[in-house]
């Protein structure tokens, strides 16, 4: 009985901090000024980015190092078919999500075969060779100059404002997706690989398709927030948007936020994205300093990231009010 | 005489120069319980992985009702009704009881769709291995007894026709070692499972065992109903080694007039 009602009670609560939620992140580009809308958007980007890793590393325990590849491949498909074919968005962004995708099971027929550390490199290797490729394509991507991208027209406020509505929209529905892959039959497949591949197999699960369908959910949200970039930014080069830097900086908010949780890469990319930007304005010459502290402070003190907090916090408050009533009735 | 469910012909598998598993035949009886016996390194643990696939053969081929199920991956060969548990258990960390045991449910020969179902026969197998009541717990949290019931209890949620036991019983105490031949049997008279269990307690494998085959270096020295296997003198000699066969086989002698005398 009783934890049934404090159970109600959370859930009441959680709902109507998630409609406050709802409200700020709606009003938020009317109040705020440009520079913190931009810098919403880029959190929200990064929170998607960071998801659709954790999709991979996270919950499939694959540390696809090399994912800036279908970032890469999403923003040059987007740069390509807007400025050479013509192309409007919405046609460039479909495409970027099906070059993205095709590639990921391309390779991940190649690559899902190893494990550990050799995935990791052989990922990585995957991503470079895609970048050379890019890079010497000259006519087609423009090699070293970059490609422009025929820029949204209208007021500064106006684009701010749709480019931070569409990313929060991406990344409400990657949050919508990794939440129902937290409890449905493909979850319980990738954390049971995760757990141990051969066991996996011996209880039914096919670990190549799960895999493969793990890394293709991955690849196509990472595509499709390079569309974006691209179109948002109006500029790419290889150099930019096959960084590893940007993976690595994944790894570290999925660290932080909490892997294989589904609000873990969020709170993540918003605490480390917050950080960076203060510490960035105040200590330019530290700030690289000072964040890889707060890394090692999370690894040593938090190895399963802050949602452990939360989540453990609320387990202790259930076990303490379920213990009650057992000691009542104890004879 | 039964259908056969599960046979081998020459199943060989070798590591480098070592023989795994040589040259086995064998044939397991629907609804039969069939018991493998053999000292250590006797190629038991890896007849069963070339059973389930998780080891390829190296020679040979093994049936499953009407169709060759060698060559195939583990978990096409859990698809059709094959489930094994491991004598290392394999519990999946990070995930409690109850999702472990989810997973045979969702992935096993049913392939229940709706994980709200799967949970539903999980807590009715839990029950059938005496872990109700342990749910929620994480399964690093389980003591070496209920470890060996997840096993078996992930194993059952595949709803398999063919059960591989692989020494469920080492390791816990004389009444568990009873509850878990009961349960066997339970499996076995009223769920219809066929069921092929290697065990090195004797007590609990010579009693519950139809037929017993019995491996020794790779290759299969005796097969038959546990009283006839336990007369053998390759076994007993296998076993115990040659020497008390043989002192074993002066005494039987003296006593009664060389009842079991070696041929």
């Amino acid at each position: 009985m009783i934890p049934q009602a404090i159970g109600g009670k959370w859930k009441t609560a959680g709902a109507l901090l998630l409609a406050v939620l709802a409200l700020l992140l709606a009003a938020a580009p009317f109040l705020l000024t440009g520079f913190w809308v931009r810098l919403l958007t880029y959190i929200f980007m990064f929170s998607v980015l960071s998801s659709a890793l954790n999709i991979i590393a996270g919950f499939t325990g694959y540390a696809a190092f090399g994912n800036m590849v279908f970032f890469g491949l999403g923003a040059y498909t987007t740069a390509v078919l807007m400025s050479k074919a013509r192309l409007g968005f919405v046609p460039a962004f479909l495409g970027s999500a099906l070059v993205a995708g095709i590639t990921a099971v391309l390779l991940g027929l190649l690559l899902l075969r190893l494990k550990g550390h050799y995935f990791a490199l052989g990922t990585l290797g995957a991503a470079e060779a895609v970048k050379y490729l890019i890079e010497n394509l000259t006519g087609l991507t423009g090699g070293g100059q970059g490609l422009t991208v025929p820029p949204l027209r209208g007021r500064p406020a106006t684009v701010n404002t749709f480019f931070y509505f569409l990313m929060l929209l991406l990344l409400v529905v990657i949050l919508l997706v990794v939440w129902r892959l937290s409890r449905n039959r493909l979850g319980y497949a990738l954390k049971a690989i995760r757990a141990n591949e051969e066991a996996a197999g011996v209880m039914g699960i096919d670990t190549t398709r799960y895999k493969i369908t793990a890394w293709v959910l991955s690849a196509l949200f990472t595509g499709v927030t390079g569309s974006i970039y691209a179109y948002w930014f109006t500029y790419i080069d290889a150099p930019t948007v096959f960084d590893v830097m940007w993976v690595v900086k994944m790894f570290v908010i999925i660290l932080i936020g909490g892997a294989g949780t589904v609000f873990g890469p969020v709170i993540g990319a918003f605490i480390l994205e917050t950080i960076s930007e203060l510490v960035w304005s105040r200590f330019l010459n530290l700030h690289l300093g000072i964040l890889g502290l707060i890394i090692i402070l999370v690894v040593l003190f938090m190895p399963r990231g802050i949602i452990s907090l939360v989540t453990q916090g609320r387990s202790l408050l259930s076990l303490a009010h379920r213990r009650r009533p057992r000691e009542g009735d104890g004879r | 005489m039964s259908a056969v469910l599960l046979s081998g012909q020459g199943v060989s598998r070798s590591f480098g120069a070592l023989k795994a598993v040589w040259n086995v035949d064998f044939e397991v009886r629907a609804g039969e319980i069939f018991g493998i016996i053999g000292p250590n390194g006797a190629g038991k643990t890896t007849l069963l992985s070339l059973v389930n696939g998780t080891l390829p053969l190296s020679r040979g081929q093994i049936r499953f009702k009407d169709r060759v199920i060698s060559g195939l991956r583990p978990y096409r060969i859990a698809e059709l009704g094959i489930s094994r548990t491991f004598q290392v258990v394999k519990p999946f960390p990070g995930m409690t009881l109850l999702e472990n045991v989810s997973i045979g449910a969702l992935f096993g020969k049913d392939k229940i769709r709706d994980a709200r179902e799967a949970r539903e026969r999980t807590r009715s197998i839990l029950q059938t291995v005496n872990l109700s009541g342990r749910e929620d717990v994480a399964v690093e949290n389980l003591n070496i007894s209920e470890r060996k019931r997840l096993e078996l209890a992930r194993a059952l949620a595949m709803d398999p026709e063919l059960l591989l036991l692989d020494e469920v019983m080492a390791g816990l105490n004389n009444a568990e070692i009873d509850w878990i031949m009961g349960l066997t049997r339970r499996l076995n008279e009223q769920e219809g499972r066929t069921i092929v269990v290697i065990e090195h307690v004797m007590k609990a494998i010579m009693g519950i065992s139809h037929r017993i085959m019995v491996l020794h270096h790779g290759e299969k020295i005796a097969e038959g109903s546990p009283a006839e296997v336990s007369r053998e003198e390759r076994v007993i000699s296998a076993y115990l080694g040659e020497r008390y066969a043989r002192r074993r086989g002066e005494q039987d002698r003296g006593e009664s007039g060389g009842r079991h005398a070696p041929g």
